[in-house]
């Protein structure tokens, strides 16, 4: 108690009804102080601090893990720039209530989160990374699927074009087996898919 | 891998990119021939997933005596995905002509199914093969088939794709090389183009492989054999004078099994019929063999109620004519 018993006598004030009244003051404030959200300081690699309310940012599971260790501080993120981040975060708003169930994430990309995936590939395999590191499930199932989408019904040389990835297989005659073991799984039309 | 933003994503990334078209087998095929990188991700550890996914059973049984079944991984996923189509299925061989030959005579020109496995880099389609042959008869139409592609075409397309090439164009190519259509019933030419429906292909179907159907297809004999059979029908093939219930399977520990030591023992030949599975070239008859249960016979015009082939990795392929006179 921060004032003493002779005080209150001495104020005239019945020390009972004051206890009482503290005690709703204190029950009060904790719950105006938790409605007010509370917000994690995140720098990235960059330097630069993000204010993130902290249910945007625990989506992460990385930053919930940090934010334990740091109590409070800055959470340092040194392999994530702050474009990236920026971006995840304005995904992570979008997504806060949606909870970390996959199955809600589940099939196509709905047409906002279409749209927030609609971007270079460069941009993309860094969410993806991101993701990753940051540990955020529904965002990186649904840059996965983003990919998915891109690769799915192309051609084994469209496929090398769109990743930039060179034909390694330097035994032709593994290529050759390669081939006809595949050939038949791929299908009739196997020279528009192959 | 050269360095690519690709090749920075981290490994299970990639996997679970992978992972979510472990339903589209077109699309792992297509990924398996990429680069390096996604032919050893895919068969050795998409591939495994999938196949303990799908037939845990057998995969319990094949790695209790090897870290990786016969053929590796990619061998047992494609066999639980793909149909050995009638070729594989020993169903185009030389006593697929059943009486034909008695009424003919033999055929001068008769060159082994082998011969169309042969991917030579010649620019002209598989016709090329009949260059110094006298004989101008040249099949095009193979009874039953429903299209013109064959192994060649698409390996030969897939190296020099030019993408001005229609597909329309294609077809006429080869009727203009002056080939003569002979009549459906008499295949009098054994060197006929092999096409799409006859080869290997995605199966239809369940996809289940049992024990049991193992059994019921091996003599007696060998019911200590575990062989896994596809669940009947398998995938059916309509053709002009039966139906041909196709099927696959695989030997548990083939060079340990009775089968393997019959075939062994007696010194049988293989024939010159390719695994739909794996590399193996040559395969052995299990009917010739009298591995197969005795009471299945034949049909009247000769031909066996069933047939099936084994290579050295214990992949088996068959064909049912009939319905297996247990059921």
């Amino acid at each position: 108690m921060a004032f003493t018993w002779s005080k209150t006598i001495y104020m005239g004030l019945d020390p009972i009804f004051l206890t009482e009244l503290s005690i709703s003051i204190i029950i009060f404030s904790t719950i105006a102080s938790s409605k007010k959200s509370r917000v994690s300081k995140i720098k990235t690699a960059d330097n630069e601090i993000f204010e993130v309310e902290e249910a945007v940012a625990t989506m992460s599971n990385t930053i919930k893990i940090m934010a334990g260790d740091c109590s409070g501080g800055v959470i340092p993120l040194n392999n994530v720039h702050s474009t990236i981040f920026a971006r995840v975060i304005e995904w992570c708003k979008k997504h806060v209530d949606d909870g970390e169930d996959l199955e809600y994430y589940k099939g196509a990309l709905k047409n906002c989160d279409a749209t927030f995936f609609e971007v270079d590939q460069a941009v993309l395999y860094h969410l993806l990374t991101t993701a990753n590191s940051l540990d955020i499930k529904p965002l990186l199932h649904q840059g996965c699927q983003r990919f998915v989408d891109m690769i799915n019904g192309k051609t084994v040389e469209e496929i090398r074009q769109l990743l930039h990835i060179k034909n390694d297989f330097t035994n032709e005659e593994e290529d050759e087996t390669r081939k006809k073991l595949w050939s038949s799984v791929v299908g009739m039309n196997s020279f528009i898919l192959l | 891998m050269a360095s690519t933003p690709f090749s920075k994503l981290p490994y299970d990334v990639v996997l679970n990119i992978f992972s979510k078209l472990e339903d589209d087998s077109k699309s792992w095929a297509c990924l398996a021939c990429v680069c390096t990188k996604f032919s050893s991700l895919i068969r050795n550890t998409c591939m495994k997933q999938k196949c303990s996914k799908t037939i845990p059973a057998v995969c319990a049984d094949l790695l209790a005596s090897s870290s990786a079944p016969p053929g590796q991984w990619a061998s047992l996923y494609k066999l639980s995905v793909c149909c050995p189509g009638l070729f594989h299925a020993g169903v185009l061989l030389e006593n697929s002509d059943f009486g034909l030959e008695r009424e003919l005579g033999p055929d001068e020109n008769y060159h082994k199914p082998a011969n169309f496995q042969d991917s030579t880099q010649s620019t002209e389609p598989c016709y090329s093969r009949t260059e110094g042959n006298p004989n101008p008869n040249q099949e095009v139409d193979v009874p039953g088939s429903h299209c013109s592609w064959s192994l060649f075409d698409d390996l030969y397309y897939d190296t020099v794709y030019n993408a001005s090439d229609s597909i329309d164009g294609y077809p006429e190519q080869i009727m203009n090389n002056g080939t003569t259509k002979i009549e459906r019933e008499f295949s009098v030419c054994k060197r006929r183009k092999i096409c799409r429906p006859l080869r290997s292909h995605l199966a239809s179907g369940i996809w289940n492989l049992t024990r049991e159907r193992g059994n019921k297809l091996l003599a007696s004999r060998f019911r200590g054999d575990c062989l896994y059979i596809c669940d009947w029908p398998g995938c059916v093939h309509t053709e002009e004078k039966r139906n041909y219930m196709l099927f696959r399977g695989i030997f548990k520990n083939f060079k340990n099994s009775r089968v393997w030591r019959t075939i062994n023992d007696g010194n049988r030949s293989k024939i010159d019929l390719n695994c739909a599975f794996c590399s193996c070239k040559q395969t052995w008859d299990l009917h010739s063999a009298f591995c197969l249960k005795r009471v299945f016979g034949y049909h009247d015009d000769g031909e066996p109620v069933v047939r099936a082939y084994v290579c050295e990795n214990g992949h088996v392929s068959g064909a049912w004519t009939d319905l297996p006179l247990y059921t």
